[in-house]
């Protein structure tokens, strides 16, 4: 490739997210909204085994308590990690902290729904290996779970803190590392359409 | 990522002023432009999503867990290497469509146009035909009574409505996607924890990394081989799935694909900015250029190892589990499927899970409807997409049309042709041809893969070309999809691998 006087900007490193957020300033409301992708991540989980369940012919007592018992404590476990994320205790989107997040919070889940089943329902079905067996199994599927978390999380939670950030500040910190690119790329933009206008202008005198 | 309108970047010019281009083969040369700055680490999810939620379809929900089912878990090793053959052509489709902001079909085009033509006229052979549509529409039917060619003509016309009155189309797609694959994954991640035991996950994981096992005896008939060949192409993405990640790689903007406009909805076309008539090209010399470039190959491969690698295994790892339980509790399918039964796996899987807890059934016919549904949303937006780039580049006088029109013209076409197949036709195609599409979509995938080896190593300048590890990944693989079907053919005379 030849080589150029071309003009060469230095762009700046990406830059880094921060670890700290503003979440000292918060009020419980705005806790609360920062905590919801986490919980409607958890009760649409809770919302699949349970309509399953239904559809499948369970009864609909059975099927309605597989859903809640499944859903409660995995939108609860949302929320801790969702604010575990604002305290800044997690990076933003990384992928292994939720993975070992999940690993514990789904086996804790899915053990308390296989009890409470167990007790409503008088079925052993639940756990037809043993205990043992059992939470080393939903340890090592929690994998999955932890990755289907984190994919809607990434896609989705931002977009809802782009909708809260004028009055919840932790979304906004989150919102404006996310945008630190889109915001460079913005200025970039800018500054072009701005040339181009006083080229215009020039032109036009 | 940039998500606004579009215009190419600025030319570099060289001493004498004229501007800096990048030759590679006789079509028009790639100017020298500014290569943008990659998105921090994984913020910004990249297209592999789209290839996810296509390739995650058939293969890893049906195809394989009915081969589980038939020669247990150690045959899943064969897995694991088709996957590993597409992560390898993942990269390398991203590594031309990244630093040229091209499609691999004018990469192609630059190698030997008739290269790019056989392309265009395999994908109108293969594509057209509804299949994938009615195979999820089918489920839909044992769920809910609906007879499947109305909801499969229904689905048509929501994909054909929906990617007519959007603005950018990648968005819409993203964004959709993105949900059912979540869904999938999560929903998946559930069963796969009620059904399965940890036997089960341990049989399945040590015969993912199993080499040593070989192929069974069993699986070298008339009856089986043809299976074993189709259930390779169709780990991960199939057909030609992977050419069509480098034009949605574009319309992320991703690499020098921030220079070229997106594709827009046709209610929308009037908006469209002008397209270039080639990609670009940044200069290797730099090495600010080529830290950005690094930034590129670093966020791909996050997307690549991570969400396309990680989520396939995930998901064929739980469906194997699935099926493993089948096979114990429904040793009659096994029996069924070696007599040649094919249909027998869908629901001899299905009546398992019933028999498991009573409500997997249903949950097996929901999945393989989304996984459907799902595969036509991607596969009709990619199919016009990758014939709209080559017509518009190459049909003499398409550049007097704006590429949503095209774009518009293939969708629909293939729409229309579409509902009048479901309706009055073999909606896989007629059953004279169906050997030949079949072949033709084992065909392709070695016909790019050995075609990629080539235009990267012809195309890009030195300092960017791939490892010769990587070439010979691409190589071999190709060399190993098209041996396999052809061996299918002459041996035992069976080209169709569903």
């Amino acid at each position: 490739m030849p080589t150029s006087r071309a003009e060469r900007r230095t762009t700046p490193p990406p830059l880094q997210a921060s670890v700290e957020t503003p979440w000292g300033s918060l009020g419980r409301r705005q806790v609360g909204e920062l905590a919801l992708p986490g919980v409607v991540i958890g009760l649409l989980a809770g919302a699949i085994a349970g309509a399953l369940s239904a559809a499948g012919g369970l009864a609909l007592d059975v099927a309605l308590f597989v859903g809640v018992a499944l859903a409660v404590p995995l939108a609860l476990a949302g929320a801790g990690y969702e604010i575990l994320l604002a305290k800044g205790r997690f990076p933003l989107s990384v992928l292994t902290p939720v993975a070992l997040y999940w690993a514990v919070a789904f086996t804790l889940a899915r053990v308390i729904e296989a009890a409470l089943v167990q007790l409503y329902a008088g079925s052993a079905a639940a756990v037809p290996h043993g205990w043992l067996d059992f939470v080393v199994y939903q340890a090592l599927v929690s994998v999955g779970f932890g990755i289907g978390y984190w994919w809607l999380h990434e896609n989705f939670a931002p977009r809802w803190w782009f909708r809260i950030r004028e009055h919840n500040p932790v979304a906004d910190h989150f919102v404006r590392v996310q945008l630190q690119y889109a915001g460079a790329a913005e200025e970039a933009r800018a500054s072009k359409r701005q040339r181009q206008e006083a080229r215009r202008a020039k032109r036009l005198k | 990522m940039d998500e606004g309108n579009r215009e190419p970047g600025a030319v570099t010019v060289d001493a004498a002023g004229t501007d800096r281009v990048w030759r590679a083969g006789k079509l028009p040369p790639m100017p020298i432009r500014k290569l943008p700055e990659a998105p921090v680490a994984a913020h910004i999810i990249g297209p592999a999503m789209v290839l996810v939620a296509l390739g995650v379809g058939f293969g890893e929900t049906y195809l394989w867990p009915r081969l589980v089912i038939v020669f247990g878990p150690n045959i899943r090793w064969l897995f694991t290497i088709g996957v590993l053959v597409q992560l390898v052509v993942m990269l390398e489709m991203a590594r031309y469509a990244m630093a040229t902001g091209e499609s691999i079909f004018f990469g192609a085009a630059r190698v030997w146009k008739p290269l790019m033509w056989m392309f265009f006229a395999i994908a109108i052979l293969v594509y057209i035909w509804p299949g994938h549509i009615s195979g999820g529409a089918e489920a839909l039917e044992e769920l809910t009574g609906i007879p499947w060619q109305a909801s499969a003509t229904a689905g048509l016309l929501v994909i054909g409505v929906m990617f007519t009155v959007v603005k950018v189309i990648y968005n819409l797609i993203e964004g959709l996607l993105a949900f059912l694959v979540g869904v999938l994954v999560i929903g998946s991640a559930i069963v796969g924890s009620i059904v399965g035991s940890l036997s089960d996950l341990g049989k399945t994981l040590a015969g993912t990394v199993r080499f040593d096992t070989g192929i069974p005896d069993e699986a070298f008939t008339a009856a089986f081989f043809p299976i074993v060949v189709g259930a390779l192409a169709f780990a991960g993405p199939s057909g030609m799935q992977q050419m069509w990640y480098t034009l949605w790689l574009r319309d992320k903007g991703a690499g020098m694909g921030v220079h070229i406009p997106r594709v827009r909805g046709l209610l929308h076309a009037g908006e469209e900015e002008t397209i270039p008539d080639s990609g670009s090209m940044f200069d290797t010399e730099d090495p600010e250029e080529m830290r950005k470039w690094q930034g590129w190959r670093k966020w791909v491969a996050f997307d690549a190892i991570v969400l396309f690698f990680g989520i396939t295994m995930l998901v064929t790892v739980i469906f194997t589990v699935m099926a493993l339980n089948a096979a114990e509790l429904n040793p009659d399918a096994r029996a069924a499927l070696l007599e040649g039964d094919r249909d027998a796996a869908l629901p001899a899987m299905a009546d398992a899970f019933a028999q498991a807890a009573g409500i997997f059934d249903t949950l097996f016919f929901i999945f393989i409807a989304i996984v459907g549904w799902k595969a036509s949303v991607g596969l009709f937006d990619a199919f016009a997409r990758g014939q709209s780039d080559m017509s518009y580049y190459f049909m003499p006088g398409a550049k007097r049309f704006k590429m949503a029109q095209l774009y518009s013209l293939y969708l629909w076409g293939v729409i229309i042709f579409g509902i009048i197949i479901l309706n009055f036709g073999p909606a896989d195609g007629p059953t004279q041809i169906l050997d030949i599409l079949a072949f033709l979509s084992a065909f392709v995938m070695g016909a790019y893969c050995l075609t990629l080896a080539v235009v990267n190593n012809k195309n890009l300048p030195k300092k960017i070309r791939p490892h010769p590890f990587l070439t010979l990944v691409l190589v071999l693989g190709g060399i190993g999809y098209l041996t396999a079907i052809m061996y299918s053919v002459i041996k035992f005379g069976v080209s169709d691998i569903g």
